[in-house]
């Protein structure tokens, strides 16, 4: 089962023991093959924009060769024209072209972070629990907008540079083997120093997202916790490690263009070398059979040589840093579902509401068991309350029926029903869950209400807020349900809350219903109103309770936890016979 | 100030960098008309003119040119981004900084995505402006001109009329500046509600999954991506309506160097010579023409970042310190509430009402009172996380709107009922107000909020690193952290805002007694549903509507048989009239 792994932190880079291989590339290239037709199609038009922009240098040879000696003034004005006209075709192919690969690019990112996103629904709480927001926040946004220009731009630009390299060689060796064999003499030298350069290059852009995704993560929290900040008066602290945050991005920054920048340097280098070798080579006589006519021709060609090899030194730098981001992309694309639906599972029928857990084993971090041999049994409507100390594992209990953990060993039933063989989302949308934590979207009250269930009707959701007499406070809000809540519900206070998060679970009219500390932040005489109407709907559904004020639990059959199983179980009255602890819990409640 | 003041203000460090930088890439230019110039000699001089002993110094002039060239064009690259790198950072810093300085009104206003955006995004179009665009707009205008004095001085009429699209291209200049913004605000709009979307589904996972919102998540955000990249689309469509017409005159410019300069020639007012100076020269005009374009076009987007990142820059928290701010010797921790209203910026009736309160130093003081009746607001006046409308918080006497904000907040301190933990060690959580702080007193404070027990359960004790907001522990576990934070702060007064809601009560009766064992007593503040909870407390005061309705000790409130008594029945499951139930 799955085992819990180390949290990440915001100053811990994550590292990835991936070495550098195409799969990245290939694994992208399922985004790209869906308009390969598109992207063929500009990569056409591209070479035919290559071919007209060929053309054009002619038209300054045959001015200067001809109509200028010959005084044709007319061949002039025909030349301007042809001219014009080869420029404009250039430009509207061009313009097509963009247009291509600009809808295509943004298609495909938009792609990408479609899947990002729906993996990240389906990715359990672990996830989420074990690495700081910011980071995950960054990949689905920043990361998927870096590599939009290359799955598309970049990947026409390689071909037809590529086809452009090859053309310019077939004409060099046309033109004069020997001159070609020296030109190319230089291409293992670069070879080798793109060899040399690429591991160390891609650590660098490693580094670099991962400085990156550590300061964004630094900022997420520190934006979220800035209330406990300013509070503790730990505001020139936290500069201090922002300041070194933001100097690490920099640093790795550099470091990356360190060595990025030399690529360029590197080919203008070479490209002089070899036009020097040539004009040496004319000029010592070394080639006796080679005449200055075709050096001449043959420097043109050296010149149009390296200008491929330029475009795709860049074009490398960029697959580079678009490896680099695709590896964080699609290594959370990578990050097991492990809570999904088995092999064969079916929509678990509708629920009457008998639940068993039998001899369960839990452990959220490997042999640190929080639950062991547990067994719990709940009839079709019954209320069960759980009651033990803080951290006893109660939270967990409702949890692991809900499964958003899978158990080590033992079985969880509903209705004979293992919770294994069945849907997740045929289990959930019959549970009703009130968290501990309750979190509010923005957008207003009803809006929050609306989520327990979206097609429900203005009336149902009023409904609901009047059940958990939530709709006292509300009508009483200058916008009512239509207040807009702010970001995790600040403007509310945490009793108002937990009303709106209770209605919510109310609206989406569970048949197994879950409170958690539902009630905590609520003064006891609204409590008591609610348990009130409470009562009405509970009736014919299986509830579990968790509660500390053990005043509103009385109606339940209690299960106290403790020792990581269920050691008590009864009525109140039966328990308080027991003398047991909870009697004894009871009785410090009382003064 | 404008953006592109604000940036090279705080660029200002680093213009000696960017300024060589720039310098440097010139001179690239020029070693790259040189080399070619060279290599001519060679034809010229040693292959058609046969001195031969030219050959080697010639080479090795071309050797150093193309050394050289590269020499510069890789330093000045490092120095401008050295430049650009160092002006971001600093910028960073600087809007950090800033956002610390805050309230909570801005932080209730401004969505977390929506700044995270600024700082991201928005940055690296700052870092684009610091990188390309400023260089681009320098060297390319320095280029124009020179070419330009080069061919008045040659033919003056040529120039001219290659000029001639100049008009144009600064009219079409101007279309782009105005039509190409508005998409540019699109987008920005689009990634930040994006982003502003996927931070709250992070944050909300665990409601998304318990309701199976899975699907309805990923609609909305569908329809947030598709919007993105539909104004993504839509921008190159409106930049290519322009792009390609720019791009077209500053190809016709060489046409006109061909046509006219080929009449020129053939009427003999030019040489041949002169015209191929002019057409070898013509990328000096048509390069910075089909670039002024593009230079405009990211300036737009440019400034559609950096105003919103301006707004960080510019804003000004609404609680701030006083002119010649008060700060204190030795505090004692006296607090009193004189008169006191509150009433939220938006709201129309006050959240509370001539509120009257008194705690001595070392004092307890309960607050209790219904949901939603100004508790939390109560409190959060002492340390300023809001002002009074009227009347005066005082503590020691003093006015806490006169306290310095920092000294303030060294005096007054918190557990707040959202518990925020960071994720980060739970040492480093405790010792958050003070990362110095010895490993003693870390344990210390963890033993009297009775986290030190399940703490050293955890597989690395005080070293387990937790989740953001403290995921992977159960509410009254965070709460206790919290708890154990706040003493680690000692500090002369303490707010507990319903700290132990979620804690089971033998353990609360633990810590009240840790509490009170203290050597040094902080003046307490405890908010609370739990009669459990207050009923040590000196005093206690119950807030309903607004209004303090009844204080005094639990002995007094049981005596007065109103809102504290009625509740104390209910928690012990007595009936009002006296038995048990």
């Amino acid at each position: 089962m799955d085992v819990r792994k180390k949290r990440n932190k915001f100053n811990v880079d994550e590292e990835l023991d991936t070495p550098f291989d195409a799969t990245h590339l290939k694994r992208s290239f399922k985004y790209i093959k869906r308009y390969g037709k598109s992207l063929l199609f500009a990569l056409f038009l591209s070479v035919i924009s290559t071919i007209l922009s060929l053309i054009t240098p002619q038209f300054s040879g045959l001015v200067v060769d001809e109509y200028i000696p010959a005084g044709n003034v007319r061949g002039l004005f025909i030349m301007a024209a042809c001219f014009v006209v080869i420029v404009a075709l250039i430009i509207l192919i061009n313009r097509w072209r963009v247009l291509i690969t600009n809808r295509v690019g943004q298609t495909i990112i938009s792609e990408i972070r479609r899947d990002l996103f729906e993996h990240l629904q389906k990715l359990p709480f672990d996830y989420y629990d074990s690495r700081p927001h910011g980071k995950i926040l960054t990949r689905v946004v920043n990361y998927v907008n870096s590599v939009a220009d290359f799955l598309s731009n970049g990947i026409v630009n390689i071909i037809l540079e590529l086809f452009s390299l090859t053309a310019i060689i077939i004409f060099m060796f046309i033109t004069s083997t020997k001159l070609t064999l020296l030109t190319l003499t230089t291409m293992p030298i670069f070879v080798i120093f793109i060899v040399l350069v690429k591991s160390p290059q891609r650590r660098a852009r490693q580094k670099l997202s991962n400085k990156n995704s550590n300061i964004n993560a630094y900022l997420h929290e520190s934006i979220n916790g800035m209330k406990v900040t300013q509070s503790f008066d730990r505001e020139a602290v936290n500069y201090e490690i922002y300041s070194g945050l933001a100097q690490e991005v920099r640093n790795a920054w550099m470091k990356a263009v360190l060595i990025s920048g030399t690529i360029w340097p590197v080919i203008s280098l070479l490209s002089n070398t070899v036009k020097l070798g040539i004009y040496y080579s004319a000029a010592a006589n070394i080639f006796a059979d080679i005449s200055l006519g075709t050096i001449l021709v043959f420097i043109g060609y050296v010149f149009r040589f390296w200008t491929p090899i330029q475009t795709l030194g860049n074009l490398y730098n960029n697959l580079i840093n678009t490896t680099a981001y695709l590896e964080r992309i699609f290594q959370v694309l990578d990050e097991p579902i492990s809570i999904d639906d088995h092999e064969g599972a079916y929509d678990l029928p509708q629920v009457k509401g008998r639940v068993e857990f039998r001899d369960v084993t839990f452990a959220y971090e490997k042999d640190v068991n929080v639950l062991e041999h547990m067994n719990l049994c709940a009839e079709p409507g019954e209320s069960i309350a759980l009651v033990g100390p803080t951290g006893a594992g109660k939270s967990t209990v409702v949890s692991l029926l809900a499964r958003f953990y899978d158990i080590q060993e033992g079985s969880i039933t509903i209705d004979g029903h293992s919770i294994y063989d069945v849907t997740i989302s045929s289990l959930r949308s019959q549970m009703g869950m009130m968290l501990q934590d309750t979190f509010l979207f923005t957008g207003t009250i009803m809006d929050n209400i609306r989520y327990g269930r979206l097609d429900a009707t203005d009336e149902e959701v009023y409904a609901a807020a009047r059940a958990v007499h939530a709709d006292d406070f509300i009508s009483q809000l200058p916008d009512g349900y239509r207040t807009e809540v702010k970001e995790r519900g600040a403007s509310l206070s945490a009793g108002q809350r937990q009303l709106i998060s209770f209605a919510r679970t109310l609206l989406a009219d569970p048949r197994i219903l879950i409170l958690d500390e539902a009630t905590s932040a609520i003064d006891t005489k609204t409590e008591l109103l609610v348990q009130q109407g409470l009562q009405a709907l509970l009736k014919g559904r299986t509830s579990f309770i968790i509660a500390h004020r053990l005043s509103t639990i009385k109606n339940c059959r209690i299960l106290y936890v403790a020792d990581k199983q269920i050691v008590e179980n009864g009525t109140h009255e039966e328990l308080l016979a027991l003398h047991g602890r909870y009697y004894e819990l009871y009785t410090s409640q009382l003064d | 100030m404008g953006p592109v003041r604000w940036v090279m203000s705080t660029a200002r460090e680093n213009t000696g960098k960017m300024v060589v930088g720039m310098l440097l890439s010139m001179l690239c230019v020029g070693f790259n008309v040189i080399g070619p110039i060279l290599y001519a000699q060679i034809i010229d001089d040693v292959i058609e003119g046969g001195q031969a002993e030219k050959l080697m110094p010639l080479c090795i002039g071309a050797i150093a040119c193309a050394v050289l060239f590269v020499i510069c064009t890789y330093t000045s690259q490092l120095l401008l981004e050295l430049g650009s790198q160092n002006t971001e950072r600093d910028l960073r810093k600087q809007l950090y900084a800033k956002l610390q300085k805050m309230d909570q009104n801005y932080y209730g206003a401004n969505r977390t995505g929506d700044l995270m955006m600024k700082l991201t995004g928005d940055l690296d179009w700052v870092r684009h402006f610091t990188i390309f665009l400023i260089p681009q707009s320098i060297t390319n205008f320095l280029t124009f001109i020179a070419t330009l004095v080069i061919f008045l001085f040659y033919n003056w009429q040529l120039a001219l009329m290659a000029l001639v699209f100049t008009p144009f291209t600064v009219f079409l200049t101007i279309k782009v500046r105005r039509n190409m913004r508005p998409a540019h605000d699109r987008v920005r709009e689009c990634v930040s509600q994006l982003n502003t979307l996927v931070q709250e589904n992070i944050s909300g996972n665990r409601v998304v999954k318990a309701f199976v919102r899975e699907d309805y998540e990923i609609e909305r955000f569908e329809e947030k991506n598709q919007a993105f990249r539909n104004a993504s689309i839509n921008t190159v469509r409106t930049w290519q309506r322009y792009a390609p017409i720019l791009d077209g005159f500053s190809n016709c410019l060489t046409v006109i160097l061909l046509l006219f300069g080929g009449i020129f020639c053939i009427n003999g007012t030019m040489t041949l010579g002169d015209l191929s100076l002019f057409l070898s020269l013509a990328w000096g005009l048509n390069g910075p023409m089909n670039m002024i374009g593009t230079v405009i076009n990211d300036y737009q987007r440019f400034l559609a970042s950096a105003e919103k990142i301006m707004t960080i820059y510019y804003a000004k928290p609404d609680i701030e310190n006083q002119a010649q701010p008060y700060i204190p010797d030795s505090p004692k921790g006296e607090i009193e509430f004189r008169h006191v209203e509150y009433k939220y910026p938006s709201g129309k009736a006050p959240v509370l009402m001539d509120i009257n309160l008194k705690a001595k130093a070392g004092q307890t003081i309960g607050i209790m009172g219904p949901t939603g009746c100004g508790k939390t607001t109560l409190i959060s006046l002492i340390p300023r996380f809001m002002d009074v409308s009227k009347g005066g918080v005082f503590i020691d006497g003093v006015d806490v709107r006169k306290y310095e904000l920092n000294a303030l907040h060294g005096i007054v301190g918190m557990s707040m009922q959202d518990v925020f933990l960071f994720s980060e060690t739970i040492d480093a959580n405790i010792s958050y107000g003070d990362p110095e702080m010895p490993e003693e007193r870390v344990i210390a404070c963890a033993k009297d909020a009775d986290a030190d027990g399940f703490i050293r359960r955890t597989p690395d004790g005080y070293e387990t690193v937790i989740g953001e907001r403290g995921v992977g522990l159960s509410g009254g576990q965070k709460q206790r952290i919290a708890l154990a934070r706040a003493l680690a702060y000692d500090t002369p007064i303490l707010i507990l805002d319903d700290t132990t809601s979620a804690v089971d009560m033998d353990t609360e009766a633990y810590i009240q007694e840790r509490l009170r064992a203290r050597k040094k007593k902080a003046t307490t503040l405890i908010v609370a549903q739990r009669i459990s909870s207050v009923k040590e407390a000196d005093c206690i005061y119950i807030l309903e509507n607004g209004r303090v309705s009844e204080y005094g000790t639990h002995e007094e409130l049981l005596k007065k048989r109103g809102y504290y008594y009625s509740v104390y029945c209910l928690q012990n499951g007595i009936t009002e009239e006296g038995g048990v139930n």
